[in-house]
C-alpha cells in the first residue's frame, strides 16, 4: 500500500511538472541535451571503454537512468569495470543504485548524490498511436544524436510491456530517453528489430524503480538476490498467468493439442506433405517474444511449446519411429546461456502409460539450476507418443528462469493436455 | 656329415629346405650349383659353404665369397670378409635371400598341437558357410537400408551399399590371405571372408535390435554401448584373423586386436571425464518405439512428477 501512495504520489508530482511548451526538434535536442549523457562502461584494466550507452537524468539530477544491459557488467564483474559519463569534458564516475532487470533499466548516481544537471520529466500520459515521438541517443558512438518516429502502442505477444516506437534506435542509444515535442520522456530505448522498428521501455516502469529506490529490502539485497526476486516475480506472475487460464484445444491432425493460452504468446504453425518420402507432418508451437538479459551470454524469460503430428502409412512402424528418433534427438533450449552462469541439464527418461486424458509417451524431462541466481531453473520437456504404429505426436516445451515450483505444475499440466481426438 | 640349408623370409618362416650329404656345396644362380636361388641379386656361383668338424672347436661352417657382386652380410646387414665363420642355426643374406645353416644333427622343435580353433577354421571354409554366411550378410544389409531409408525415394544409391561392402569383403580377406601365405604359409582366403562377413551379419543384427532393447531398458544415451559393441566385434575379427594368418603368440594378438577397442575406450574415458564440462544442450534420449516392443514397465504420471522433483536438487 505504502508503495502504491509513493508511486501515486510520484506520478502526480510528475504530471504537475509536465511541460506545457511544444518544442520544434532543433529546440528540443537544445533544450534537452543538457540532461542527456553518454554512458560508459570503463575496463579498469585497461582504463579504456568497453560498452556504451545512453543515460538521462531524472528525479533531483543526482540520478541517472538508463537500460540494465548497459550496466549489466557492473553486477556480473563489479571489480573489472566502472560507469562514466562526461559532463563538460570532466569525467564523472557513477555508482549503481539500482536496476529492474525484467524491464531492463538500471538507475546509477553520482557519489555523495551529487546534482549533476536539470532533470527530464517523465509524462505518465498515454499516447495515440501514431504520437511524433524523439529519440536520444548515441548510436554507435557517433555522437548525440535526436531521431524522430511515432508511437505505435504495445508491443503484442509479450508478458513484458514494451512500446513499439517506429524510428531508427541504433546499438548505443540504449537507455537514452525517447520524449514528446514538450520533453517529456514517455519510454527507455532498450532495442531493434531494424527497418525502423525500435523498442522503448514504457516509463512507467522506470517511474515504479525509482519509487523503490528507498526500499530498505532492495537496499539490503546482492545484485543478485534482486535479480532472483525480480525474476522469480515475473515467472511466477506469467506461469500462473498460464496455469490458471482453460488451455483452449485445437485440432492438429487427428490430435487435439494446446492453443494459444495467452495473448502473450505468439503462435504459428507448418505443415509438410512430402511425396517423395510419403511422411506427412503439422506442426503448431507458440512462444513468447520476451527475454532477460542478464548479460551478454545469459538470458532468461523465454517460454515456447510445440506439437509435432507425424503420420506415414506406407512405412513399417519400426523405420517409422526410427525417423522420428532422428528428428527429436536435435532440440535445443530456447534461452542463451554459458558455463559460467548455468549447470549441466540433468534428465530424466520415463515411459508413461496412456491414461484418460492422454496417449502412451517416452518422456524426456531435463532440469538446468543456475549458478548465481539460486532457486531458478532452466526446464526441457520433450516427449514422443507410442500407442499408434506409423502414427505420432511429438510435444515439446522449454521453460527459463522459472522456480522448481512453477516449473513442476507446467509439467503437470502440459503433460495431459494433449491427446487423440 | 651333411649340411642343411634353408632359405627363409624375414619373419623366420622357412620357405624351402635342402639337406645335402656332402662337405662342400656351392650356391648361387647358375644351374651347376648344389643350391639353385632365382634371386638376381645373387651372382652364378656367389658362395661356397663347408662343414667342419673340429674336435676343439665342434662343428661350424665356412662360407667362402667367390668374389660375388654383392657379398655375403649377417642377418643385421653387415658385410663379411671373403672367408666367414658361422655356428650351426646362423642365418646369414646373399642377394636379398636370407638363408640359415644347420647340419643334420640340429635337433628340431615338438610339433605344435593344432587347436581347436583350426576345427572351426575348417568348417567355415565349406562351401556351403560362405554361401550362408554370403547370402545373410546381402539380406541382413538390404533389410537395415531398407529400414533406414524410407523418407528416400529412390533406394537405388542406397542398395549400393551392399555392392560396396562385399567388396569390402573381399579386400579384407585378400589382405589376410596375402598375409597368412607371407607369414604362415596359409592364405585361406574363404575363412577371413568367413570371418568378416559373420561380423557384418553381428553389426546388423545389433543396429536392428539395440535400439528396441535400449528403449526397454531405458538406459539413456546409448552411443556409447554402440561404439563398444563395435569395437569388440572389430577386435574379435581381427584377433581370429591374426591367429590364422600368423604364428604371433596369443600376447602378440590381444595387444594388435586391442589397438582399435583401446582407441575406443580411450574416447570414451575422455567423453566421460568431459562429461562435468558444460554442455549447452541437454544430453536427453527421446528414442522410443511402438508400444508393442516395451515389455518393461511403464510409470505413471505421478511417479514421472516426483522423481522429477530430484532434478531440481542439482547443484
Amino acid at each position: 500500500m505504502r508503495l502504491l501512495l509513493l508511486l501515486l504520489a510520484c506520478l502526480c508530482t510528475q504530471s504537475a511538472l509536465s511541460n506545457t511548451q511544444r518544442y520544434s526538434t532543433d529546440a528540443l535536442f537544445e533544450q534537452f541535451s543538457q540532461s542527456i549523457f553518454k554512458v560508459r562502461i570503463i575496463d579498469i584494466n585497461s582504463g579504456s571503454q568497453s560498452t556504451i550507452g545512453t543515460g538521462f537524468l531524472v528525479e533531483d539530477g543526482s540520478l541517472l537512468a538508463t537500460n540494465f544491459h548497459v550496466v549489466s557488467a557492473l553486477v556480473n564483474k563489479p571489480n573489472q569495470y566502472r560507469a562514466e559519463i562526461d559532463i563538460a569534458g570532466e569525467s564523472h564516475t557513477l555508482e549503481l543504485t539500482s536496476f529492474d532487470v525484467v524491464h531492463d533499466l538500471a538507475i546509477l548516481q553520482a557519489p555523495n548524490k551529487t546534482v549533476l544537471g536539470q532533470a527530464l520529466t517523465l509524462s505518465l500520459e498515454p499516447l495515440n498511436k501514431g504520437h511524433t515521438l524523439y529519440s536520444i541517443g548515441n548510436p554507435h558512438d557517433i555522437g548525440m544524436t535526436v531521431v524522430e518516429g511515432t508511437y505505435n502502442g504495445l508491443v503484442a505477444h509479450r508478458f513484458i510491456d514494451s512500446i513499439h516506437f517506429s524510428g531508427a534506435i541504433n546499438s548505443g542509444m540504449s537507455g537514452g530517453p525517447t520524449i514528446t515535442d514538450r520533453g517529456d520522456v514517455v519510454g527507455i530505448n532498450v532495442a531493434s528489430s531494424g527497418d525502423q522498428i525500435g523498442f522503448l521501455v514504457p516509463v512507467d516502469k522506470l517511474a515504479n524503480l525509482l519509487s523503490t529506490l528507498d526500499n530498505e529490502t532492495n537496499n539490503t539485497q546482492t545484485h543478485y538476490e534482486l535479480i532472483r526476486q525480480q525474476i522469480t516475480d515475473f515467472s511466477e506472475q506469467a506461469i500462473d498467468e498460464l496455469l490458471q487460464k482453460d488451455w483452449p484445444l485445437e485440432k492438429l491432425a487427428d490430435t487435439q493439442v494446446a492453443g494459444q493460452i495467452s495473448e502473450s504468446l505468439s503462435c504459428w504453425g507448418d505443415s509438410d506433405n512430402n511425396e517423395d518420402s510419403r511422411l506427412k507432418t503439422v506442426s503448431k508451437g507458440c512462444s513468447n517474444k520476451d527475454y532477460i538479459y542478464i548479460n551478454q551470454n545469459f538470458t532468461v524469460g523465454s517460454i515456447e511449446y510445440e506439437y509435432k503430428h507425424f503420420s506415414a502409412d506406407s512405412w513399417n512402424s519400426l523405420s517409422f519411429y526410427e525417423h522420428i528418433n532422428q528428428f527429436t534427438s536435435g532440440a535445443r533450449p530456447s534461452n542463451r546461456a554459458h558455463k559460467n552462469h548455468v549447470n549441466n541439464y540433468a534428465c530424466q527418461n520415463n515411459v508413461v502409460a496412456a491414461t484418460d486424458k492422454t496417449f502412451a509417451k517416452k518422456i524426456s524431462y531435463c532440469v538446468r539450476s543456475y549458478k548465481n541466481i539460486k532457486d531458478l531453473y532452466d526446464t526441457f520437456y520433450i516427449a514422443t507418443s507410442i500407442d499408434r504404429p506409423k502414427e505420432a505426436m511429438m510435444e515439446h516445451y522449454t521453460l527459463s528462469g522459472v522456480t522448481a515450483a512453477s516449473a513442476h505444475q507446467f509439467l503437470e499440466r502440459f503433460m495431459e493436455a494433449a491427446s487423440w481426438q | 656329415m651333411a649340411i642343411v640349408i634353408e632359405v627363409i623370409n624375414r619373419t623366420g618362416q622357412v620357405q624351402h629346405c635342402q639337406v645335402f650329404d656332402k662337405d662342400t656345396i656351392t650356391i648361387g644362380r647358375a644351374y651347376t650349383n648344389d643350391v639353385i636361388i632365382a634371386d638376381p641379386y645373387i651372382d652364378p656361383v656367389h658362395a661356397s659353404i663347408s662343414a667342419i668338424d673340429d674336435s676343439e672347436q665342434g662343428l661350424y661352417f665356412t662360407c667362402e665369397d667367390l668374389s660375388s657382386i654383392n657379398g655375403i652380410s649377417d642377418s643385421k646387414g653387415h658385410k663379411q670378409s671373403a672367408k666367414s665363420h658361422w655356428q650351426a642355426g646362423q642365418v646369414f643374406s646373399l642377394g636379398k635371400t636370407l638363408i640359415r645353416i644347420n647340419s643334420t644333427d640340429t635337433a628340431v622343435p615338438a610339433a605344435v598341437r593344432l587347436s581347436a580353433w583350426e576345427q572351426i577354421s575348417d568348417s567355415l571354409t565349406r562351401a556351403r558357410v560362405v554361401i550362408l554366411v554370403s547370402v545373410l550378410c546381402v539380406l541382413f544389409t538390404a533389410v537395415d537400408t531398407y529400414l533406414s531409408s524410407f523418407s528416400v525415394q529412390n533406394k537405388t544409391a542406397e542398395y549400393a551399399i551392399v555392392i560396396y561392402l562385399l567388396l569390402s569383403i573381399v579386400v579384407y580377406a585378400g589382405l589376410f590371405a596375402f598375409l597368412g601365405k607371407a607369414l604362415r604359409q596359409d592364405s585361406r582366403f574363404w575363412l577371413y571372408y568367413t570371418l568378416v562377413g559373420l561380423s557384418i551379419i553381428f553389426v546388423a543384427i545389433y543396429d536392428l535390435l539395440s535400439g528396441p532393447i535400449f528403449f526397454n531398458l531405458n538406459l539413456g544415451v546409448s552411443h556409447w554401448f554402440d561404439s563398444m559393441a563395435y569395437a569388440l566385434v572389430i577386435a574379435l575379427l581381427i584377433y581370429f584373423s591374426i591367429q590364422s594368418a600368423s604364428s604371433f603368440k596369443i600376447f602378440t594378438r590381444i595387444a594388435i586386436a586391442s589397438i582399435i577397442p583401446g582407441l575406443v575406450i580411450i574416447n570414451l574415458t575422455i567423453n566421460m571425464s568431459r562429461n562435468n564440462e558444460f554442455n549447452w544442450r541437454p544430453q536427453y534420449d527421446v528414442s522410443a518405439y511402438f508400444q508393442t516392443l516395451y515389455i518393461a514397465k511403464s510409470d505413471t504420471k505421478k511417479e514421472v512428477l516426483d522423481s522429477s522433483k530430484a532434478l531440481y536438487q542439482q547443484e
